[in-house]
């Protein structure tokens, strides 16, 4: 049962919160450190962390090894604020011209924990540019093409998030 | 709720091997037989009706036979797809949100 609520906005953005039974300090250490992440962003698969640069332009690589294949997904941190903001883009090797955009992370103390709210956005690509980027990703497993896309965020989630 | 779980959506194993990512690219430029896509990435036609399996059973292509030929096609489902874009970032986010919470709950009191 998730615990999560969900909210779309618009087509190209999702938004879910959550509350954790912990202190915030708690949570932020269990989503920066790479020990800590390790024990929980795999979903239950072996996740092998192979970069998390936790500061504004460093690169993040977690690498999921599930019985269905081996998930690659990376990006680079934009904003970092411990415990209570962290702003990072994010790109699936799976998934070139698609699966990539910007995810905002805030927390804020409630009764019983703290809620922590993400928000992913993606880009949308013009068809050329998402073929062109489907034809690379085909060659190089979509590595190069990710971190090189990283560095285009989706900067209107932030613009909207902070309005809230 | 559904529980997700750690199975990955069929999508995802789909597009999680290069091979079928070529596929869809080359898919994407026109129509092409089994027989064809074997050729064109150098494999057994029993390899290459495996890899268009996949893709069928996650809607990525479809296939139909013509005669001796099976011509396949990009499926219903593109990749394009907000709907799939949003159902994909979804089931991840709750997934690792919900592991995220299982973790805080069994380390609760064992501080660094």
């Amino acid at each position: 049962m998730s615990k999560s609520k969900v909210t779309k906005q618009g087509d190209r953005e999702i938004r879910v919160e959550r509350v954790f039974d912990a202190p915030r300090e708690r949570v932020w250490s269990a989503m920066t450190e790479s020990k800590l992440i390790a024990q929980w962003w795999g979903r239950g698969h072996k996740l092998v962390v192979e970069s998390n640069d936790v500061k504004p332009g460093g690169k993040w690589r977690f690498v999921e090894h599930a019985p269905e294949g081996v998930f690659g997904f990376e990006g680079r941190f934009r904003e970092v604020k411990a415990p209570e903001r962290l702003v990072l883009t994010f790109g699936w090797d799976g998934m070139p011209g698609h699966g990539h955009g910007r995810e905002l992370r805030r927390s804020r103390p409630v009764a019983g924990g703290v809620e922590w709210r993400c928000a992913r956005a993606g880009r949308r690509l013009r068809e050329g540019r998402r073929r062109a980027e489907w034809a690379r990703a085909g060659a190089s497993c979509g590595r190069e093409s990710t971190a090189a896309r990283a560095r285009r965020p989706a900067d209107d989630l932030r613009a909207r998030e902070d309005r809230r | 709720m559904v529980q997700y779980g750690s199975r990955l959506d069929d999508a995802f194993g789909a597009l999680s091997d290069p091979t079928r990512r070529g596929i869809l690219e080359r898919l994407g430029r026109g129509d092409a037989s089994v027989t064809e896509l074997a050729d064109r990435f150098g494999m057994t036609l029993t390899g290459m009706k495996k890899h268009v399996a996949i893709l069928e059973e996650a809607g990525l292509v479809t296939t139909e036979k013509i005669g001796r030929v099976r011509q396949c096609r990009l499926g219903p489902r593109r990749l394009d797809d907000e709907a799939m874009w949003i159902t994909q970032y979804r089931r991840m986010l709750e997934a690792r949100l919900d592991r995220l919470g299982e973790f805080l709950a069994r380390t609760k009191g064992r501080e660094r």
